[in-house]
């Protein structure tokens, strides 16, 4: 009767080894899914940031904004005289 | 004993057969059907919508691109005090109350409160952290530069199954490329409806829209729509518009027409202003017409530039018709190029006739009059030059002078284009190229339409619109110290069979620099109040946007 004892012995601790195996690993899926989701939140946050930004840069420079601001700021619209040097000159000496 | 082992063999097979035959039930006959149940409880398949693409000026400045949007939802089951709910979105939403309350007694799981809503919105309604109230990000159209360019740009809108759709313009031409494809992903969950992330399935078939980049050139853009608004104000004109383009690839550099739309909320403007009239719109384009005429007869050796006009002493009666001058001064034996510095109708009437009919209409098809240009916006038309039978002596006289013929402003300014560019045509283009999500260029190429005229001619064609300039009628307005080829245009308009002296459309044609061109454009103003004349309102516009445009260019004068 020893033999029937022993391989009911190597089921259960096959069974019960197994069971730990499977434990480990899940947690370790588990946790890898948690940081994997708090990852792609983080991604999401950054990605809704650069629009946000993107948004703010594409309306501060753009000519429309600009050139409101430089009519509130008193700068001539238009102007009838333009200068144009066809040879270099001078500006400033340094001494 | 005998008869208890049959009993319970009996009961044991009768349950044994039972629980085989339930299990075959199950398992077997219903198979799919749980199977379906099963996936309905623990996964769930999400479209995801793709982000359309972007549409860039030369410079990759965006002027369509998208941003953050919300469209706030409820359930009205999970929120129990609705009033108070109500008077506190209210404001914040700027919708009624009542509205707001209407929607949340509904017997509903999801209600739309509010589309459009930006993203601080949406931070301060989620800190107040509102029972039964959700967010849905919509991504929404964004124009960083207003309505620039509105007509050339087109809008999105829906279709009629709620998708968006590209209408007008490029957003309409492109809408293939820039829509993208929507995919779908699977998310399977646990029993609380938490996503099991081990068991993410990658989305498939999900592709972002393609970006386009223009050749348009966002400061020659942005210069022209303001002197061409100024310019209708200036010169009481109804509408105008402006086409700049290089003349030796045919990129388009600027397209603006006023009165446009704002493609931001494009439902609140009449829908006549959502065509582009530089591409839809005909006209008459009187004697910015003679250069093409003149050029045909050049070409052929019909005339030369010293070629005298021998009915030119006076008004010229072709069948029932008296033709006069525009100012009704006449210059006996005058030669080519004082027709075109005088924008003499009588001479061009001679050059007309001697072309003759079947080599006029021979010459504006290499020039394109009467097909479409195949410019990349939707919306381009193409009036039909008519049939040669249809043709009378007058309508030859006449066209020889652009009236009778009409044609869209991309037309005329694509052919104009050609004396510019050594006699060759080139295919008006707005994309410059296209861009995947995966940042790959699709380079859209310059492409050669035809060869209407010489490259000699074409030299002769600009010396005699170089002296139009420097000695016609719009010379009080032209660059001094640089050299500018064009010429002037007063259409009358046709009204009931006949046409009023009182009602013009006024242009201006022309490329600078002369020798060297870097662009070229078209001034189109549209029944001016303070004059009719083309010279006295469109081409100041031209003069005062190319002065700019040289500039920009770094192009310095020349002393004269």
């Amino acid at each position: 009767m020893k033999q029937p004892r022993k391989i009911l012995l190597a089921f259960v601790s096959t069974a019960i080894f197994l069971s730990i195996v499977q434990i480990i690993f899940s947690a370790a899926f588990t946790t890898a899914g948690i940081d994997l989701s708090q990852l792609q939140y983080e991604k999401k946050g950054i990605e809704t940031d650069n629009m946000i930004i993107g948004e703010a840069l594409y309306t501060k420079s753009s000519f429309t904004t600009i050139a409101k601001i430089a009519s509130e700021e008193g700068f001539a619209q238009d102007t009838k005289s333009r200068i144009s040097l066809t040879t270099t000159s001078s500006v400033a000496l340094n001494r | 004993m005998r008869w208890r082992f049959i009993a319970i063999f009996i009961a044991f097979s009768v349950s044994f057969l039972g629980i085989w035959g339930k299990l075959f039930y199950w398992q077997i006959v219903k198979a799919d059907e749980l199977s379906s149940l099963g996936q309905a409880q623990y996964a769930n398949y999400l479209e995801i919508p793709p982000i359309r693409g972007e549409i860039k000026t030369s410079d990759g400045f965006p002027i369509v691109t998208n941003r953050l949007s919300f469209l706030v939802y409820a359930n009205p089951k999970e929120v129990k005090d609705k009033d108070a709910i109500s008077q506190i979105l209210s404001p914040i939403l700027g919708s009624d109350i009542s509205s707001i309350s209407a929607e949340l007694n509904l017997d509903r799981v999801w209600v739309p409160l509010q589309n459009g809503v930006d993203n601080l919105t949406k931070e301060k309604i989620d800190a107040m952290k509102l029972p039964g109230i959700g967010f849905q990000e919509t991504p929404e159209r964004f124009y960083p530069e207003a309505s620039m360019a509105a007509s050339l740009l087109g809008f999105v809108g829906k279709d009629n199954s709620g998708v968006d759709k590209g209408y007008f313009g490029l957003e309409g031409y492109y809408d293939r490329q820039l829509k993208g494809r929507i995919g779908q992903t699977t998310i399977v969950h646990d029993a609380m409806g938490k996503p099991v992330l081990a068991k993410l399935v990658q989305n498939s078939g999900q592709q972002d829209g393609r970006s386009l980049v223009l050749n348009i050139d966002r400061v020659i853009q942005f210069l022209v729509d303001q002197k061409l608004k100024k310019g209708i104000e200036d010169y009481g004109a109804k509408s105008g518009m402006v086409i700049v383009m290089d003349p030796k690839t045919g990129n388009i550099l600027a397209l603006s027409a006023f009165p446009t739309f704002d493609p931001r909320s494009y439902w609140n403007f009449d829908t006549s202003l959502y065509k582009n009239p530089a591409i839809s719109d005909i006209y008459e384009p009187g004697s910015t017409f003679k250069p093409l005429v003149m050029s045909i007869a050049l070409d052929l050796g019909l005339v030369s530039p010293e070629s005298t006009c021998d009915i030119c002493e006076g008004p010229v009666t072709v069948g029932d018709y008296t033709l006069h001058t525009w100012n009704d001064k006449y210059f006996p034996n005058t030669n080519m190029i004082d027709v075109i510095q005088h924008s003499d109708n009588t001479g061009m009437v001679f050059v007309a006739k001697k072309i003759g009919l079947d080599r006029m209409i021979a010459g504006l098809n290499k020039f394109g009059i009467g097909d479409l240009t195949g410019i990349d916006v939707q919306g381009e038309f193409a009036p039909e030059l008519k049939d040669r039978s249809l043709w009378y002596p007058i309508d030859l006289a006449t066209a020889g002078f652009g009236q009778g013929i009409t044609v869209t402003p991309i037309e005329l300014m694509d052919a104009f284009s050609s004396i510019a560019n050594g006699g060759t045509r080139m295919e008006p283009h707005i994309v410059a190229k296209i861009q995947t999500p995966d940042n790959q260029d699709i380079v859209i190429n310059p492409k050669e339409l035809s060869h209407p005229i010489s490259s000699n001619t074409a030299k002769v064609m600009t010396e005699m619109l170089v002296n139009a300039v420097s000695k016609g009628e719009a010379s009080f307005a032209r660059l001094k110290g640089f050299r500018v080829a064009g010429k002037t245009g007063t259409a009358s308009i046709p009204v009931a069979g006949h046409y009023d002296p009182s009602k013009t459309i006024a242009s201006f044609i022309g490329f600078a620099p002369a020798d060297d061109p870097k662009f070229s454009m078209l001034v189109v103003l549209n029944q001016p109040s303070t004059s009719i004349y083309g010279a006295e309102t469109a081409a100041p516009v031209f003069f005062d946007i190319a002065r700019d445009i040289l500039a920009y260019y770094k192009i310095n004068p020349v002393p004269e």
